[in-house]
């Protein structure tokens, strides 16, 4: 059986068990649901107050939260396993995998899948739709709603990179591995609003050298037809598949980098 | 009493130990005070006031909730459930300590570690970096009495949402709604008084304001004079209205142990 | 030809240490030095040292986790740190604190998933699987979830779980630890069991001296490093004389007692502690020349453990 059909077949038997205890996990979901509506509230509470943040208006935004949040949600439950990776190192149970003749990468992101996560994904998921059908006044063509499917996939990916190459630190550093994990929500937090509204410093950073502007905010920009940052021309705007895979190429070579000197400096 | 001050400083030693979650607390409160001041400039690009509220204002709150964080406990206590639940066994075993007490002077310790060390480096921050006013002196003492009295409400609640325990198989689901709305509804992630009126008045019915906006208005000043005094009478209202819900709870709780058998 | 060899192997770890607030040295720490030794298909090996003797460090490089400073390892002919997957496929391991068996699911689950894992073929798995569950008494709690098994159950699921794959070595760290004298019994039948039956080569650590005895026919020590011992067992326990170790509860305190061929250890009121060397005296003498001398109100003899042997191989040879 290749290792993906087996990571499928482990995930399979985890979401089997969870489901089993149903109103724990009916209870995990709506927790789930709730806690992610908060990041809503806040921003509906903002614009009861003014009309306009950083050019865009509030349907604008909530569209853009909308959108980072479900590449975020997506991210969370196909990875969400990587949190677990320094503790695992800690306690030593990051060597079991080792010991096993498959891709340590599948074992890790198996190891922990939640399907209560999904209350996450649901949640924004949701209110994506709500706000493009009711708000947004823009020509939601077939290519318009291309764009935007293929752009919260990519952001999904681009996310999963980035967290891939913080997971590595763990492997570097003793210790490291508590602070990325405030890398990835502050990450959540950066993406769900425009850009533009952040010192230029910030911009670059996440734009060009951890790309998670493009998560959400280069190709919802485009579609909202807005400035945009940098004076990014179109095509660029649309490029997080691009962006997407070579993250991905990147935090790949990273992982079995980090894999090797694990394996060379000592455990 | 000195048994009770003995378990606030093993509670205070208890977190002393967890240096390095300490550092990698402070380094999320400094990413996310950043973030959020960021928001508020955007928010205050067009007005100079929003919500009462004047831009540097908005920021010292930002930093000041982002102090309190840790010292009320914001995202909760996991294990604090399961350590109630033990702590009503072992009263049932006639060890003359009342749990309510002996839990609370136990946080007080632990409150106190978090002022220290989480509490302080946010809040200076955002006054030696965005040149913030500091309290007068007679608004020292007020802050001080309202951070002790933030810090028992958020306890109280606990305490008694943990008693949940008690009744419910997995009591998770009370401490995360709970949580849910401490976040929204205490002014953690956007202040109170940035509610539209109707949720606001909502907010003012519960516990929830009393944990930071308060401590918060009374440090920049907002709140002042007899509507200060109001504000931390109001405060300890709640902090004695929710010691007593605990402790009926706690004891219908423990008599449905005793009934069960434990 | 050896199955695990060890050649002039060394392994350094640079260390960083505190010294004062800021300061920060780095340090060299050899944890294995210049370790040599061979094992050959079928052996039941104990591998002794006290914590930071370097065993759990040799375990990883020959399990291709860790990589060797400088030396040469082959397992099964291979280099396990090049190898790692190929040789993964030709041992097993126990680790008896860390969890090889996924912790919500039912024992059934871990083993299918690991029949997978290791490309079983299926009727070979059934056919293992079916003998694992009735050697090691399985059947009742097969579709009971890991996290709800008791130690005991748990240790016997992992055992059989590190054997769906037939490996030709298994590498066990404590497999008895926290078992009652039943379940370490059946534990030891089934290592004994596939190890005379089935030539399953088997590398043991314990801390228990009746899985030495009954189970090793050979021992390796190491400390510090390095190799201190390696022979056969029987060898070993006649060159080296054990204490025992034997309480007395007197009815009133008394005076340190001098009797030959044992040494007074301590006196503490009532309670008197001897040491005493099994081959000069018997336990049986001892205990009547303390009673000619006072009454004994309680007493309790202990037998040297493995720190003990350790302790007394080290220092011979240091």
């Amino acid at each position: 059986m290749s290792t993906i059909a087996i990571y499928a077949r482990l995930v399979r038997l985890q979401v089997r068990s969870q489901l089993q205890y149903t109103t724990n996990f009916l209870m995990s979901v709506l927790a789930t649901f709730l806690f992610t509506s908060l990041d809503l509230a806040t921003i509906l509470v903002i614009f009861s107050n003014i009309r306009t943040l950083g050019g865009w208006t509030a349907q604008q935004v909530l569209l853009l939260y909308g959108a980072a949040a479900s590449s975020y949600a997506l991210a969370d439950m196909l990875l969400g396993s990587l949190d677990r990776l320094p503790q695992l190192i800690r306690e030593g149970n990051f060597d079991s995998m080792l010991f096993r003749p498959r891709s340590p990468f599948f074992q890790l992101l198996a190891s922990d899948f939640m399907l209560s996560r999904g209350g996450r994904l649901a949640q924004s998921i949701i209110v994506v739709i709500v706000i493009c059908t009711v708000y947004i006044h823009i020509a939601w063509t077939a290519g318009a709603i291309l764009v935007l499917t293929v752009a919260v996939i990519s952001g999904a990916v681009i996310l999963g990179a980035v967290w891939v190459a913080g997971a590595c630190i763990s492997f570097w550093i003793e210790g490291a591995g508590e602070f990325v994990n405030t890398f990835s929500s502050g990450a959540l937090f950066v993406t769900q609003y425009p850009l533009n509204i952040y010192a230029q410093w910030l911009q670059a950073t996440v734009t060009f050298i951890i790309p998670i502007g493009f998560v959400i905010y280069m190709p919802t920009s485009y579609l909202l037809h807005k400035a945009p940052i940098f004076d990014m021309p179109s095509v660029l705007r649309l490029s997080s598949p691009l962006v997407a895979g070579a993250a991905t190429a990147a935090a790949a070579a990273l992982w079995r980098s980090s894999i090797r000197h694990y394996r060379s400096a000592g455990g | 009493m000195r048994r009770y001050l003995e378990l606030s400083i093993r509670g205070y030693r208890r977190y002393s130990s967890y240096r390095s979650a300490v550092i990698a607390g402070l380094f999320t409160n400094l990413v996310f005070g950043a973030l959020r001041t960021a928001i508020m400039y955007a928010v205050f690009a067009h007005s100079r006031h929003v919500g009462g509220y004047s831009l540097n204002q908005a920021i010292m709150y930002v930093w000041l909730a982002q102090g309190l964080m840790t010292i009320v406990q914001m995202y909760g206590n996991p294990e604090f459930a399961m350590r109630v639940r033990t702590g009503a066994i072992a009263t049932e075993l006639t060890r003359p300590i009342d749990t309510q007490g002996a839990a609370y002077a136990t946080d007080l310790g632990r409150a106190t570690y978090h002022s220290i060390f989480r509490g302080v480096i946010p809040v200076a921050v955002g006054v030696l970096a965005f040149s913030l006013p500091l309290p007068s002196a007679a608004n020292w003492l007020e802050f001080a009495v309202s951070l002790w009295l933030a810090a028992t409400v958020s306890f109280m609640l606990l305490f008694a949402y943990s008693l949940s325990a008690f009744w419910l198989l997995d009591y998770r689901g009370v401490a995360l709604v709970a949580v849910i709305l401490m976040n929204l509804l205490s002014g953690f992630v956007i202040p109170v008084s940035f509610f539209p009126p109707w949720l606001r008045t909502v907010a003012m019915w519960t516990p929830f304001p009393s944990i930071i906006q308060t401590p918060v208005n009374i440090f920049t000043g907002d709140l002042v004079g007899a509507a200060a005094l109001r504000a931390l009478a109001a405060q300890a209202l709640w902090a004695l209205t929710l010691l007593l819900l605990g402790r009926a709870l706690f004891s219908l709780g423990r008599r449905r142990l005793v009934i069960q058998g434990g | 030809m050896s199955i695990i060899e060890l050649k002039h192997v060394t392994r350094l770890f640079l260390v960083h240490e505190r010294k004062g607030v800021f300061r920060r040295e780095r340090r060299t720490v050899e944890a294995v030095r210049d370790i040599s030794f061979s094992i050959a298909p079928g052996e039941f090996v104990g591998y002794l040292g006290a914590n930071g003797a370097g065993k759990s460090t040799t375990i990883k490089m020959l399990t291709g986790i860790l990589a060797p400073s400088s030396g040469e390892i082959r397992v099964c002919g291979k280099d396990p740190f090049r190898s790692r997957r190929e040789i993964a496929y030709h041992f097993g391991a126990m680790f008896g604190q860390r969890m090889q068996l996924w912790w919500d699911l039912p024992l059934i689950d871990s083993f299918d998933q690991l029949h997978y894992i290791y490309r079983v073929p299926d009727d070979q798995y059934r056919a293992r699987l079916a003998e694992l569950v009735e050697i090691l008494d399985l059947s009742s709690f097969l579709k009971v979830a890991v996290r709800q098994l008791s130690l005991g159950q748990r240790i016997r699921g992992e055992l059989a779980a590190a054997m769906i794959h037939t490996p030709a070595i298994l590498f066990l760290d404590e497999p008895t630890i926290g078992l009652d004298l039943v379940a370490k019994e059946r534990v030891r039948e089934f290592l004994t069991q596939i190890n005379r039956r089935h030539g399953i080569t088997i590398m043991l650590t314990t801390h228990d001296m009746a899985d030495l005895e009954r189970m090793c026919s050979r021992l390796i020590v190491l400390a510090d490093g390095q190799t201190v011992s390696d022979g056969p067992l029987d060898e070993l326990f006649g060159a080296y004389k054990l204490e025992r170790t034997l309480t007395v509860d007197l009815s009133e305190p008394c005076e340190s007692m001098i009797i030959p061929g044992a040494r007074s250890v301590s006196v503490d009121g009532p309670r008197q502690v001897f040491r005493f060397v099994a081959q000069d005296l018997s336990s049986a003498d001892l205990i009547a020349q303390v009673a000619a001398r006072a009454k004994i109100i309680d007493l309790t003899l202990k037998e040297p453990d493995v720190e003990d042997l350790v302790r007394a191989i080290t220092k011979a040879e240091s």
